[in-house]
């Protein structure tokens, strides 16, 4: 009887303890939780590996240590050099826009602190990234590394002329948008892939644009985050 | 230093030349403390923001109102050691000039774009305030000091401190062109040092005193020789360019336009907006930026093989259209678009450019910087204001004006959405209408923002131009063409023919844009390449353009009502009635983001008038609550604090729009107001300070106001071709009326306190300076909404309010004062 009372008991404690060890390892895996749920799932991201990675990358590794306290928060952070590490559902949603899947190879530029990439290595084996201020990558670089993501590879370079050395690419994140979008990373997508590009200023995403290649035919399509409410016109 | 207080009526001495030295001190301080407000203007614009260096400025020039507040709560100190307190004011004002900049980057790295979004950042800012404040209370409370003690000779003084101010306003323009910005702040702080010296140098010697004059000199010079250099906010455009690899700075200029700077980068590439079909390299050019924001690409040829690089942008399409022979580049920036025009063959081609600085530099000093191409035979250049350039009668018959590319890649956070931008508003594209020849085209780009609103302004603006012109069949006249980032309207004075509309469609397939209007054109059209997630934008550009644009202009949560002289702010949208909607769309953190340059302004006219109600009101305390005067002296002065200001900012922007170099003009207006309202002041101590006169004198400048309100815009519109030097004295004319008399109510009203409330003058003061201040921003606010004609129906109001108020003022008069002159509008 006592072993029969025992045996719920120990597997209630251990329960107990697999809850209980991440949180005393990782004081922030709640906050991740409630992170996922409240701003990424309820806005309805739904694709699987995208939410697992969410859960599973310490944001706040990724952000400068003063801001640790933010890093969980529904906003975008700023990290230096006048860059920010993007609001967590904008992340999300970047990432889902990929439709990220087992063997792709994706190439992210503008490293800024590592989070996308490191967001994205979560789910895929391959990952490339390129930041074009030295300083700022050499930090991501160590985010990376630091938080276990050393498959990452990691280059401080003009992202403008892409990685031609791993081309082609099943997707691309252009987190560090000029102006204009580099013809060498259209020409590096690979047929039927997809580039993503966050277009807005820093505290401020006002949508995404997807850039789809088929054959010689190249699509962009203007994407509004889920979070914004279409703003009412009256068409007269 | 006089150990003996001074009697009062007394200063700095009994006789002439003690009197004279007072004169010259107050006016040489008063010149230092105006031309010191636009050089912490243009530095604190150079590391932030404009509109940032306007808040700043705005509740540092509280520093006047509290010195009024000041001197009335110690009244009896400062005025038992005048003859000390008065060199040591000129003295503190000097040496915080020269440290001021330093000392506010004591509390930590302060970024204006931050500011709503982290809480440390509003410690950084009060410190700032509480630092760029000093110059001005100390110069202020000097000079009310003085008034108050000099009230017996305050024609003289009031003139000297009216002179000194506008003198300061036209030796910094000049002083700009010669040194940077950040050395001026030093050199200028020995001007109030040289007040104290002249102050000290007819007394008996005081040991403490001329230490403390040598240490401050050395400081002064030690900010001259060592300036402080801002630093650029990392969010600013120069921030990032400076951080590219192998990035150097290869020019910097000052000029009262800006600091020019321009940077050379192996990354820097010019394809903005560049089609997707584009497979070559685009080039790469070094950038010019002026106070840190992007200016324009040095592109000079800008060709790519044979053809130009714009040639893949939606800017090409007048060029698809038709081919123009002449061309004309309005805010031509560094020529872009010129070396577009040349590059396909335009036979003449006129550039105006008010930046004359950037003129300069790449006609005269640098033209390999864009491969000589301004020293092209058929380009002229005109480094004048569009509107005065399209005003000139001799410059018709174009086949194209092109405007600059309007907003950014990305959408901007509103950085700019109170500036004046007399080139987009209704009356502008009427003037460019007019310099058409018959086949004439007007083409202006514009980066594609979410949630629209620069593209659907543009529209509302065209329609608004084709039911003016009469035109019904609106799509006959104009195409326009929406690539993935950018988007361009064309406008033609006659129809375009079908072979034209043949030549749009084939342009825009061959490039991988997409027709947004186009005569015959398909829905389905409009989204083959490039699709928006917004379809109701679709929707707003046919009601805007073909239906009835009332409904939607009055319901849009943004402000896309066409830009018009009077509200020319093109680049402002965001509307109070619209904020609720926005905020549950964007939540609280990113709505400032929207347009942080309106957020800012509303912020500042706030804490603005929170400071300034404390400092009216602490005063109160010490001349007591009871009484009914009070509330009169408090309506005068509050009422000609805020009719001056409100006036004087409508003319200047009248004038400066006139005259059409905004840098000199606003100098210039400037000081003609301050020179005109003096000599009225002096005038008025003729007269007596009787209630009637003050009635008669305020219900006058009332009426004139409106006449002004009525017909100034006209006759301004009509004589806008005139020769420069004609025009300079019709503004003479038209200001110098205004002018003189409001410059008499404040010292009328002065005279009126002197003999029965002498407790209330420095207190009057204070009121004048804090709603001076208020009054210069809260006018900005109300314009944006109800255009510079509300604003002057305000003056007039507050001139009669002032009028009516006067009836109950004071008493006896007996002399004559009024508040330091240096409160300008930016």
């Amino acid at each position: 009887v006592k072993r029969a009372l025992a045996l719920p008991l120990a597997l209630a404690m251990a329960a107990l303890h697999a809850v209980a060890v991440p949180a005393a390892d990782d004081p922030y895996a709640a906050q991740r939780e409630r992170m996922v749920s409240r701003q990424i799932e309820a806005r309805g991201i739904s694709d699987a590996p995208t939410l697992r990675a969410m859960r599973t990358v310490p944001r706040h590794e990724f952000v400068p240590e003063d801001r640790r306290r933010q890093a969980y928060a529904d906003s975008p952070l700023p990290i230096g050099y006048g860059q920010t590490i993007s609001q967590p559902y904008i992340v999300a949603y970047m990432t889902e826009l990929l439709r990220p899947a087992t063997g792709m190879r994706v190439l992210e530029i503008g490293t800024g602190s590592g989070y996308q990439a490191a967001v994205l290595a979560e789910i895929l084996d391959e990952v490339y990234t390129i930041e074009i201020v030295r300083e700022l990558g050499a930090w991501g670089q160590r985010n990376l590394r630091r938080t276990g993501y050393e498959k990452v590879r990691v280059k401080l370079a003009d992202g403008y002329h892409g990685w031609q050395e791993f081309a082609p690419f099943d997707a691309i994140v252009v987190t560090a948008a000029a102006d204009h979008i580099p013809p060498p990373l259209v020409e590096q997508l690979r047929d039927g892939g997809r580039m993503v590009i966050p277009v807005g200023s820093p505290f401020r995403t006002q949508m995404l644009m997807l850039v789809t290649k088929k054959g010689d035919e190249i699509i962009t399509e203007s994407l509004l985050p889920v979070r914004f409410v279409p703003l009412t016109r009256d068409p007269g | 230093v006089a150990r003996r207080p001074a009697a009062r009526g007394e200063i700095a001495g009994t006789n002439g030349t003690g009197r004279l030295r007072a004169g010259v001190a107050l006016g040489l301080a008063s010149a230092a403390i105006i031309a010191f407000q636009l050089v912490l203007m243009q530095l604190l614009a150079i590391a932030q923001w404009h509109h940032f260096a306007y808040m700043v400025i705005s509740m540092a020039l509280l520093g006047f109102g509290a010195a009024g507040t000041a001197l009335v709560l110690w009244r009896e100190f400062l005025d038992r050691h005048f003859a000390r307190a008065l060199p040591l004011l000129f003295l503190a004002c000097g040496l915080s000039m020269a440290t001021t900049f330093r000392l506010a980057g004591l509390a930590g790295e302060f970024d204006a774009y931050l500011l709503f979004f982290d809480r440390g950042q509003l410690g950084r800012l009060l410190f700032s305030y509480a630092a760029f404040c000093l110059p001005f209370f100390f110069g202020g409370l000097a000079i009310t000091l003085l008034f108050y003690r000099g009230v017996r000779r305050i024609g003289v003084l009031y003139f000297a401190n009216m002179a000194g101010s506008g003198a300061g306003a036209l030796l910094v323009i000049g002083l700009l062109w010669l040194l940077p910005a950040n050395r001026l702040a030093g050199l200028l702080a020995l001007l109030p040092l040289a007040s104290a010296w002249l102050l000290w140098a007819g007394s008996a010697r005081h040991i403490p005193g001329t230490v403390l004059g040598l240490v401050a000199l050395l400081v002064a010079l030690a900010a001259i020789t060592h300036p402080p250099a801002p630093a650029a906010s990392e969010y600013k455009d120069i921030y990032a360019a400076l951080r590219l690899p192998g990035a150097s700075l290869v020019h910097r200029s000052s000029s009262p336009y800006g600091l020019l700077e321009v940077v050379e980068a192996e990354a820097q590439r010019f394809a903005p907006g560049l089609s997707l079909r584009f497979r070559g390299e685009p080039p790469r050019r070094p950038v010019l930026f002026n106070n840190g924001e992007r200016f324009g690409t040095l592109l000079g040829r800008g060709l790519i093989d044979d053809s130009h690089v714009l040639d893949y942008s939606t800017r090409a399409l007048p060029y698809a259209l038709r081919q123009p022979a002449s061309v004309l580049v309005l805010m031509a920036g560094s020529g872009e678009d010129v070396s577009h025009a040349l590059s396909r063959g335009a036979a003449r081609v006129g550039a105006v450019e008010p930046q004359r600085q950037v003129n300069g530099l790449l006609r005269q000093h640098h033209p390999e910087w864009i491969d000589e191409l301004y020293l092209a035979p058929q380009l002229r250049v005109h480094g004048e204001s569009v509107r005065s350039h399209l005003a000139r009668q001799h410059e018709r018959g174009f086949d194209l004006v092109v405007l600059p590319t309007l907003g950014a890649f990305g959408g901007t956070a509103g950085e700019h959405a109170l500036q004046e931008q007399n080139h987009l508003t209704a009356q502008a594209f009427h003037a460019m209408w007019k310099v058409l020849g018959s086949e004439g085209m007007i083409v202006v780009t514009a980066w594609q923002d979410e949630p629209a609103r620069v593209g659907l302004k543009l529209v509302a603006t065209f329609r608004q131009l084709f039911d003016e012109l009469g035109i019904e069949r609106r799509v006959e006249h104009m195409v326009a063409v929406r690539g993935w980032g950018t988007t361009t309207f064309v406008l033609s004075k006659r129809p375009f023919k079908p072979d034209e509309l043949g030549r749009a469609r084939a342009f825009a397939d061959s490039m991988a844009f997409d027709p947004l209007i186009l005569g015959g054109l398909r829905p389905e059209e409009r989204q083959r390449y490039n699709r928006i997630g917004d379809e109701g934008f679709f929707a707003a550009v046919d009601t805007l353009l073909l239906g009835d644009p009332a409904p939607l202009l009055a319901t849009y949560p943004f402000d896309i009502r066409p830009a018009t002289d009077d509200r020319p702010f093109f680049s402002h949208y965001m509307s109070w009635r619209g904020i609720p909607e926005l905020r549950r769309s964007y939540g609280y953190r990113e709505l400032p983001y929207l347009e942080i340059g309106f957020v800012l302004a509303v912020v500042t006219v706030v804490q603005i008038l929170v400071a300034a109600i404390a400092l009216i009101v602490l005063p109160l305390f010490r001349i007591g609550w009871a009484g009914t005067r009070r509330r009169w002296t408090l309506l005068y002065f509050s009422a000609t604090g805020i009719g001056y200001m409100f006036f004087e900012i409508v003319l200047i922007q009248k004038l400066v729009l006139y005259l059409g170099q905004p840098v000199y003009a606003a100098a210039a207006v400037l000081a003609t107001l301050l020179v005109c309202s003096g000599a009225g002041s002096l005038h008025s101590s003729r007269l007596a300070a009787s209630h009637l006169r003050l009635l008669g004198t305020g219900l006058a400048i009332a009426c004139l106001i409106l006449v002004y309100a009525t017909l100034l815009p006209t006759a301004l519109g009509r004589t806008m071709s005139w020769a420069l030097p004609l025009k300079g004295l019709a503004v003479f004319l038209s200001l110098a009326p205004p002018a003189y008399f409001m410059g008499m109510m404040f010292p009328i009203g002065l005279r009126r306190l002197a003999g029965s409330e002498q407790s209330h003058i420095p207190w009057a003061c204070a009121i004048d300076s804090c709603l001076s201040v208020s009054a210069t921003v809260l006018a900005t606010l109300i314009a944006l909404e109800g255009g510079f004609a509300a604003v002057m129906l305000i003056a007039a109001a507050a001139y009669v309010i002032a009028a009516l108020g006067g009836l109950r003022l004071g008493r006896n008069p007996h002399g004559t004062a009024r508040a330091p002159a240096g409160i300008i509008r930016d």
